[in-house]
């Protein structure tokens, strides 16, 4: 069936025909033949009947008078019948009478009862009775063959195969008529299907042949195809439809990027100019700040000395108030300053080497007054195993420590301020160095402490009126600490203190250590005693350190149970370090006390700074240190306490040593030459260098300092930069060219210093260029004159005599600016840590009051004449005497630290050479107005200085 | 029908006695002759006449014993001369007395009676059927003219059988 399936409706229904043509004819011929078949037998056995019935009845005679050659002849008759096999011709009794053919004689048989006529396979076999007049005589037999049957038959198939063949030739024939009918109209509808399905054409219609069955199918897939027509019009217009509102919608939304196309340009074109303007911002900033720093300095100078003159109680109240005040907007602005520089990424580590311990030592000196003041304990807590010998921007590191270590003071209203410092991982060139400050403050809320390290954000708004402060401290801190590849954070719990960390990355250097183990000393026992259990831990861990070993006491009598056990065992303790004031016993008792044991221990009182300078005498003590105990300071004692011929140093403390005594140890007859053009510079540096001892040789340019170096011999050559006829630069740059044509006479290469008033970076590689040995930045501090001549005019030997430390105060680090800043920070052990009062304070320190009084009213008369000169120069066409006067008058402001001035000065030099002077005029205001504002300022200071001279004269 | 019991058939003669086939014989001629209407004595018998020859009268009487021909009982009857032969239908001579058969031929030469005798000669003497053994088989010699002279009509059955046939034209 499947097959039958595979094939088409036309052959399908030509098999059909076919089919049933063929069957009918078949059963028609089958039917047909076996009719004939019976008919054919009966004649047959009729045929035979009646043969025998004459053949019976002329044989009867025969039979009757047993004459059998007659029935021979009779038999022999059936030689004309061709079909007949066989005759006989029996008794009744069954006795053969006569037989045809004669041979195979057969004998008796047994007769069947009455006439039959039987067919078998191939013959009709037939028995007849021979009467005579009713009487039965006998029995005929006749056997026929059937072959004329056979015959017949096949004669019979070969006629139905022909008529099969020409009716299904006709059937054939006939169904294409039929197809015609039928599978016509279904082609008709294949093929218009597969035209549909090709090319989607259902426009295509069937004709219609007949109304019957086919019709109808005809008909639906007429209307199907109408429907499928109908719908893709349908489909059509709304795709037509889509594609309109596609188009537009895409129209649309191009549109809509266009437009945030453009928002996104505006939105950075905005950006750009908020970030030019945030720039601008910290540009102006910077600015700012420096602008304000310089009536701020004049203001804490000038409050300075006015506390240096005779001033009632209250009067010197007001001023001290004035004073703080004017020194934490300092701060502020400063903290402004550096945050500024930051944020316009201007500010660059300057990576020096340093030693670690000695860093940390310096920040807490620099801040144990101020712990002292409130009585809190500070002490350092550094590992003995970590690296010291390091590299990095010390100044910077110590900034973010001052200012933690700082702030916890100021946070701390009782108890104690730790800083730790340990080593948290380490390779041979970097160490990762973790710093923790501890304190017992107030501590800081969890949800401060997020905005902790963000600028302008106080831990809580009360603390700033409570404490005061920008909060920009901790800000600037975390963008060092992050600059130095570590980073910053804070760990507190409200009322319970805080504890700062800092971890910083900086490199090692290689070397020993900084600090010599004192083989001498390995093994020694030491008594610490104090109170305060992280004093006792901050020594011990040094003592520790350097394999001396430490026992502790908390107190003045386990001390003394301590020893006196020691006492009683006879065990040597060759060292007590014990604080002065023990809660419970002085350690002056203890000292006392000690002096028991066999042997004498050398005994270190420690001691607040304040008392340490308070000489004490007592037996055993060799020395006595300021807290916090300084490691350099602890090992120098004890060395020298274990050296076989102590030499004793009572009451003299390491503090109490000036870092810079003034006009000590530097030769007395050096020949200076001072290249200055301005009057008031000249004059200072006059006052100055007298102080020093010298007697210096002026000149007012580059010209005249030439000829002098040619004709006489110095030792040191102080030049300014900015000179007429013949500028600082190209002088020394003659100077060197001569020299390396030996034009010098032989003479050892001439040490020149610059003296710039230009606080900018680029000017120390333009001095070192033109062959500068070193250079000075205005305004000059007596202190870095020194150390200029110490390290640029002496030879070696008189360096080492000299008592300097080599690079003590190296005078590329006092670059005026933010560095010189940072150093005052340091320095600020016993003065205020602000520039300008520095400034004031140094130069009446240095040069006395008579100097300054003198300074300042020359000043004060000179000024207003200068600045109207300026303006008369303004116009003229030689720019270069415009830019020398502002640069002098520039020089001059610096002097007295009015560094709005000196900044508006040296502006408007830069100008000279381009701008239209018509600008100038804003600046002459300025400047004008600057001088105005710090006028009444100098002259209360003139007046101060001239009080002041007075009364020490009268005195 | 077909096995009538007790009938002799000519089939059978070789194990029949000789008088017994005659019998049989004689009796089987009423198949085959016919005889005319007119002539007949008026009797309601069908007599076979037997002269002399007594097996052959004993045979007859016993081989048609309850036999009828043309609905008429079959009798057999014994002649010795002084009886009317007229009567007879058939008439048998068995004797050797040639006298008496001459004078009783002589007597029945027009009358329908079938005449039967011994011998080809018998004809000779005016006789209609004639036995001759031949062959240890009984042949029929008829003289057919002679029957027809007596108004017999012998059917061709008969004749096709007879060793010969004398009809006067062929002689």
């Amino acid at each position: 069936m499947n097959r039958f399936g595979q094939h088409s409706i036309r052959g399908k229904q030509r098999f059909v025909i076919m089919l049933t043509t063929t069957a009918a004819l078949v059963l028609a011929c089958a039917a047909f033949m076996t009719y004939d078949a019976f008919t054919f037998r009966r004649s047959m056995s009729r045929q035979l009947e009646t043969l025998a019935e004459v053949l019976g009845a002329n044989s009867a005679a025969a039979l009757d008078f047993g004459d059998a050659g007659h029935a021979q002849e009779v038999l022999s008759a059936l030689r004309s019948q061709r079909d007949i096999l066989f005759g006989a011709i029996y008794s009744k009794e069954g006795e053969t009478f006569a037989q045809y053919p004669t041979a195979e004689r057969r004998g008796t048989i047994e007769l069947p009862p009455g006439e039959i006529e039987r067919f078998e396979r191939d013959r009709l076999i037939l028995f007849r009775r021979i009467e005579h007049r009713g009487e039965a005589l006998g029995v005929i037999c006749l056997e026929s063959s059937l072959a004329p049957l056979q015959e017949r038959f096949g004669q019979y198939g070969w006629i139905a195969g022909g008529v099969l063949a020409v009716a299904l030739l006709a059937a054939y024939l006939v169904s294409f008529r039929l197809e015609r009918l039928i599978s016509e109209p279904i082609l008709d509808v294949v093929r218009a299907t597969r035209a549909v399905s090709r090319d989607r054409d259902y426009s295509v219609r069937v004709a219609r042949a007949s109304d019957d069955e086919l019709g109808q199918l005809i008909d639906g897939f007429n209307a199907m195809l109408v429907q499928i027509q109908e719908r893709d019009a349908a489909l059509e217009k709304a795709r037509f439809e889509l594609e309109a509102r596609v188009t537009g919608r895409t129209r649309e939304l191009s549109a809509e990027v266009a437009d945030r196309r453009r928002a996104e340009e505006e939105a950075e074109r905005a950006k750009d100019a908020a970030e030019a303007a945030n720039r601008a911002k910290s540009e102006f900033l910077a600015v700012m700040s420096h602008e304000i720093r310089t009536p701020m300095n004049a203001i804490i100078g000038m409050t300075g000395l006015l506390l240096d003159t005779g001033l009632q109680a209250r009067q010197r109240e007001f001023v001290d108030a004035v004073r703080l005040s004017g020194e934490s907007l300092l701060e502020i602005i400063n903290g402004i300053l550096d945050f500024s520089k930051i944020e316009s990424s201007k500010l660059v580590l300057e990576p020096t080497d340093f030693d670690l311990r000695s860093l940390v030592d310096g920040v807490l000196e620099l801040l144990a007054p101020r712990a002292q003041d409130k009585g809190l304990e500070l002490a350092a807590v550094m590992n003995s195993q970590m690296p010291v010998a390091l590299r990095g921007d010390d100044g910077r590191l110590r900034q973010i420590l001052v200012n933690l270590v700082g702030n916890a003071i100021k946070f701390t209203q009782r108890g104690e301020v730790v800083l730790r410092a340990n080593c948290v991982a380490s390779t041979p060139t970097e160490a990762r160095i973790r710093f923790e400050v501890c304190d017992t403050g107030i501590g800081i809320a969890p949800e401060a402490q997020k905005h902790l390290f963000a600028p302008f954000v106080q831990a809580d708004s009360t603390t700033t009126r409570r404490f005061g402060g920008t909060g920009l401290g901790l800000a600037i801190s975390r963008r060092l600490a992050e600059l130095m590849g570590g980073d910053i954070g804070v760990e507190s719990t409200p009322g319970r203190g805080s504890t700062f960390w800092l971890e910083v990355v900086l490199a090692r250097r290689a070397g020993a250590a900084s600090m010599p183990v004192p083989g001498g000393l390995v093994g020694a026992r030491v008594l610490v005693v104090d109170h305060q259990p992280i004093t006792r831990e901050g020594i011990s861990t040094m003592l520790k350190g350097w394999g001396l070993d430490p026992i502790e006491a908390g107190s003045g009598e386990a001390a003394m149970g301590l020893l006196s056990e020691a006492i009683r065992v006879g065990r040597t303790i060759p060292f007590i370090i014990a604080e002065r004031h023990l809660p419970d016993l002085s350690g002056l008792a203890l000292a006392q006390r000690s002096q028991e044991l066999a042997k004498p221990p050398a005994i270190i009182l420690i001691a607040s700074v304040s008392e340490s300078l308070v000489a004490c005498q007592a037996p055993g003590v060799v020395a006595q240190l300021p807290k916090p105990v300084k490691q350099s300071s602890l090992l120098d004692t004890l060395l020298r306490a274990a050296s076989p011929s102590p030499d004793r140093v009572h009451g003299e403390s390491e503090f109490v040593r000036r870092p810079v005594p003034v006009g000590l140890a530097l030769p007395p007859n050096l020949r200076i030459l001072v290249a200055e053009d301005h009057d008031i510079n000249r004059r200072l540096a006059m006052l100055m260098l007298q102080k020093l001892g010298y007697r210096p040789h002026f000149v007012s340019d580059g010209r005249e300092a030439l000829e002098a170096w040619e004709k006489r011999p110095y030792d040191l050559i102080l030049m300014d930069c900015q000179m007429p006829v013949m500028d600082g630069y190209t002088a020394t740059r003659e100077i060197r060219r001569r020299e390396a044509e030996g034009g010098a006479n032989g003479r050892p290469r001439m040490p020149v210093v610059a003296l710039t008033a230009n606080a900018m970076r680029g000017d120390s590689e333009k001095c070192l260029a033109a062959g500068m040995d070193g250079y000075l930045s205005k305004p000059v501090r007596l202190e870095e004159l020194q150390a200029a001549i110490a390290r640029y005019a002496l030879r070696e030997e008189e360096l080492a005599d000299s008592g300097l430390p080599e690079g003590t105060t190296a005078p590329d680090a006092s670059v005026a600016g933010m560095a010189g800043e940072g150093k005052l920070a340091q320095r600020a052990g016993s003065a205020t840590p602000h520039p300008c009062r520095e400034t004031l304070e140094q130069l009446q320190k240095e040069l006395g009051a008579e100097a300054i009084a003198e300074l300042l009213a020359s000043f004060l008369v000179d000024t207003p004449p200068r600045l109207e000169d300026l303006r008369r120069l303004a116009v003229e066409p030689d720019r270069s005497v415009f830019a020398r006067a502002a640069h002098s008058l520039a020089g001059s402001c610096g002097i007295f630290g009015l560094n709005r001035m000196r900044e508006l000065g040296l502006s408007l030099e830069k100008q000279a050479e381009s701008s239209d002077p018509k600008g100038y005029e804003a600046a002459f205001a300025a400047l004008e107005k600057a001088f105005d504002e710090a006028r009444q300022d100098l002259e209360a200071c003139r007046a101060a200085a001239a009080r002041e001279v007075q009364a020490v004269g009268t005195v | 029908m077909f096995f009538l019991g007790g009938m002799a058939r000519a089939a059978d003669a070789p194990l029949l006695q000789e008088h017994a086939l005659k019998a049989l014989y004689l009796f089987n001629f009423t198949k085959y002759v016919e005889w005319p209407e007119r002539g007949q004595a008026d009797t309601n018998a069908f007599v076979i006449g037997v002269v002399g020859s007594p097996d052959v009268e004993a045979s007859l009487k016993e081989a048609t014993q309850g036999k009828q021909v043309g609905g008429r009982p079959v009798v057999i009857r014994r002649f010795e001369g002084e009886s009317d032969p007229r009567v007879c239908r058939i008439l048998y001579f068995g004797t050797s007395d040639r006298s008496l058969a001459e004078k009783m031929l002589e007597a029945l030469r027009t009358l329908p009676v079938l005449t039967v005798g011994e011998g080809e000669a018998f004809l000779d003497r005016g006789g209609m059927v004639g036995f001759v053994r031949k062959d240890k088989k009984i042949r029929l010699f008829i003289g057919l003219e002679t029957a027809r002279r007596a108004g017999l009509h012998v059917s061709a059955k008969l004749l096709a059988v007879a060793e010969e046939v004398r009809d006067g034209k062929s002689r």
